[in-house]
């Protein structure tokens, strides 16, 4: 969803720092050419309670997910319903101003761009 | 293959409890929670990654219920470098503590959570019993 895609202008946010318990989001990492992509899943999350940030070579996420079934009766429960928290470390290898975020069916896809200096060259063999 | 092949499950939620040998058994997927007011109860799920026309939920025997989907991975090409989300196949039967009405059923799927709306029939549900005073003449005889 192109029309989803955010810059992340990390460096003008504040760093959330969870103030309860939060809980740590399943994560995939896969490596392209190009870019590492992160998908995070967020059950329950908005976009508009996103937050990623990239702050001294870490980048945060953090996701505000609010109580649901707000007066009903807790009958049975396998898992709780609190905000996500998770910090990765990231290098100098990639470009972290080039960061790219959307939120699709409770699944956050992260882009991030490797530096140029370090994406892999492909380079053309002549025949001759 | 980084899908992941789940194994049907089917669990009785509200049963006795009883003091049976620790379950090393991985945990159920999907998880659930289960929720209710005087008219209906919600069973949630937390599936992000769906997609919502392909979830299946059904009633059977007033208090059977099961759900099931697959999730496809997320990623396209590329080399996988670290991996803790759930895809695949899964189904799950749980047994519901009260019986619902099969007719009246809904299930909705927003941001990743599945919630499945089950209505009680009447004659499960609370019923408030109106207490008579008893007059003092009519205890006496």
């Amino acid at each position: 969803m192109t029309s989803n895609l955010q810059s992340a202008q990390t460096q003008k946010i504040e760093t959330p720092r969870p103030t309860m318990r939060v809980y740590a989001p399943r994560v995939d990492v896969v490596e392209t050419d190009d870019a590492l992509t992160l998908y995070a899943d967020l059950p329950g999350v908005k976009q508009e309670d996103v937050s990623l940030t990239c702050k001294d070579g870490e980048l945060i996420l953090h996701a505000s997910c609010p109580p649901r079934h707000v007066g009903r009766k807790l009958l049975y429960a396998e898992y709780g319903i609190r905000d996500f928290h998770r910090t990765f470390k990231v290098t100098d290898k990639v470009d972290t101003g080039g960061i790219e975020a959307s939120l699709k069916d409770g699944v956050l896809t992260v882009r991030v761009p490797k530096a140029e200096s370090v994406r892999t060259k492909r380079v053309t063999v002549n025949g001759g | 293959m980084f899908a992941n092949r789940l194994f049907e499950q089917m669990d009785r939620l509200f049963g006795p409890a009883g003091f049976d040998s620790p379950d090393l058994s991985p945990p159920a997927y999907p998880p659930l929670s289960v929720w209710e007011d005087e008219d209906a109860l919600y069973v949630e799920s937390e599936v992000p990654g769906l997609v919502a026309e392909d979830i299946g939920v059904s009633v059977t025997d007033g208090d059977q219920l099961t759900i099931s989907a697959e999730r496809a991975p997320s990623a396209g090409s590329g080399e996988w470098l670290y991996q803790e989300c759930m895809y695949g196949e899964f189904s799950r039967t749980i047994t519901l503590p009260v019986t619902v009405d099969p007719n009246a059923v809904e299930a909705n799927y927003e941001a990743g959570v599945l919630t499945v709306t089950l209505r009680k029939v009447e004659s499960v549900k609370p019923r408030r019993i109106a207490v008579k005073a008893v007059l003092p003449a009519l205890a006496a005889a």
